[in-house]
């Protein structure tokens, strides 16, 4: 077989390259070609492949027949590999960042004015759902009113409230700047009940509720550091955390040390914590470069009144 | 000898009005449970004023920065 002769053809037949006695021909799906190791199972064997970049992964049953990359061009194995569009100092954003329909809790998601946070559980209220997330993610530091549009993507991520809006504003717990705050939680109701789903990405369904105790290995899914581990180094803590007006005092928090690089970012607020049993501890709101903090799990259920959907 | 849970919640006001400091909670070290006084930075104004045992429980003081929401 000859590896450059196929990808001749590829570059004929997918990207419209005028090459001599070959039909040219465009798939819109198609953003490059190139030659790699053949990956089976994700990892590189020896044998080479034809690499065909394509703006996303698609199962082939739910391709057109003449969209559908073959396995095989001109006798050699092909790898569809997902590199987004290519463009001058653009990446494509993580599945985190992007828009996804169910959205998954640990995705990208927030108040319209807001720049975005994270969706951090699917939660119910009698047959009610709710995504769940804080009050400065969905409520816009109390600014927000009921009905108001949240976007998944959040705004900061490109989310536009003719497209992408998810759900409405359903209620929040008020942050209060002259007494002690125990969370920062919102809920907003989706617009259409198949466009969320209660599997946290990467990490699953929570299953259940737990305390947080020291050294507890916890671990969350959220849209700017995504799935994280670390473990709980504080518990029954009282604090200052610096919001847009200045700071609020929070107490009957915990912190979360990161188990190998820092467990949290900017954008993660919102983040579900969960325990080696997917057990629902905490929500994250607030951290450092040095710690995370959150609220515990069973105060935030019960100032909102609602459960985990399960 | 009072929980260290008592002993926190009674000392948490002056302690958390000491300059630099973010906040109080509890810890382990060691593997004994710990009063952990929250700092922006660890400075020696701070180090003086926290005292080494407070009510039979001993302090560690830990630089956290500044905490945001995020």
């Amino acid at each position: 077989m000859d590896i450059a002769h196929a990808k001749l053809v590829c570059e004929a037949s997918f990207l419209g390259v005028a090459v001599d006695g070959l039909k040219a021909n465009v798939n819109p799906n198609v953003q490059g070609v190139g030659i790699g190791h053949k990956v089976v199972h994700r990892i590189a064997t020896k044998e080479r492949a034809l690499q065909v970049y394509v703006n996303r992964k698609v199962h082939p049953r739910l391709l057109a027949a003449e969209d559908r990359i073959p396995d095989e061009i001109e006798g050699c194995p092909t790898d569809v590999v997902e590199t987004g569009t290519f463009a001058i100092g653009r990446k494509f954003p993580p599945i985190y960042q992007r828009r996804l329909r169910p959205a998954l809790p640990g995705v990208s998601v927030g108040h319209h004015e807001v720049t975005a946070g994270t969706f951090g559980a699917l939660v119910r209220e009698g047959r009610d759902v709710y995504i769940l997330s804080n009050n400065h993610v969905l409520a816009n530091e109390n600014e927000g009113k009921v009905g108001d549009p949240v976007l998944q993507p959040g705004k900061f991520d490109g989310g536009r409230p003719d497209r992408d809006t998810i759900a409405q504003l359903a209620g929040f717990v008020t942050l209060d700047a002259d007494a002690t705050n125990t969370v920062d939680a919102a809920i907003a109701t989706p617009i259409v009940k198949d466009d969320v789903a209660p599997e946290v990405l990467h990490i699953g369904r929570p299953k259940g509720e737990a305390e947080p105790e020291i050294d507890m290995a916890v671990r969350k899914s959220g849209r700017t550091t995504r799935l994280t581990e670390g473990r709980v180094s504080a518990t029954d803590v009282t604090l200052r955390v610096m919001y847009s007006d200045g700071f609020l005092v929070f107490t009957d928090q915990f912190l979360v040390s990161g188990a190998r690089t820092g467990f949290s970012g900017p954008g993660d607020s919102g983040s579900l914590i969960v325990d080696a049993e997917n057990r629902a501890v905490g929500l994250l709101f607030a951290g450092s470069p040095f710690t995370t903090v959150a609220n515990r799990w069973s105060n935030v259920a019960k100032a909102l009144k609602v459960k985990l959907v399960n | 000898m009072t929980s260290i849970e008592d002993v926190k919640r009674k000392n948490e006001t002056w302690l958390m009005a000491l300059p630099g400091v973010v906040g109080v909670g509890i810890a382990k070290k060691a593997g004994t449970r710990v009063i952990q006084v929250l700092v922006k930075d660890v400075t020696k104004e701070v180090r003086d004023k926290v005292p080494s045992m407070i009510d039979g429980h001993p302090t560690d003081v830990v630089r956290v920065g500044e905490i945001r929401r995020l």
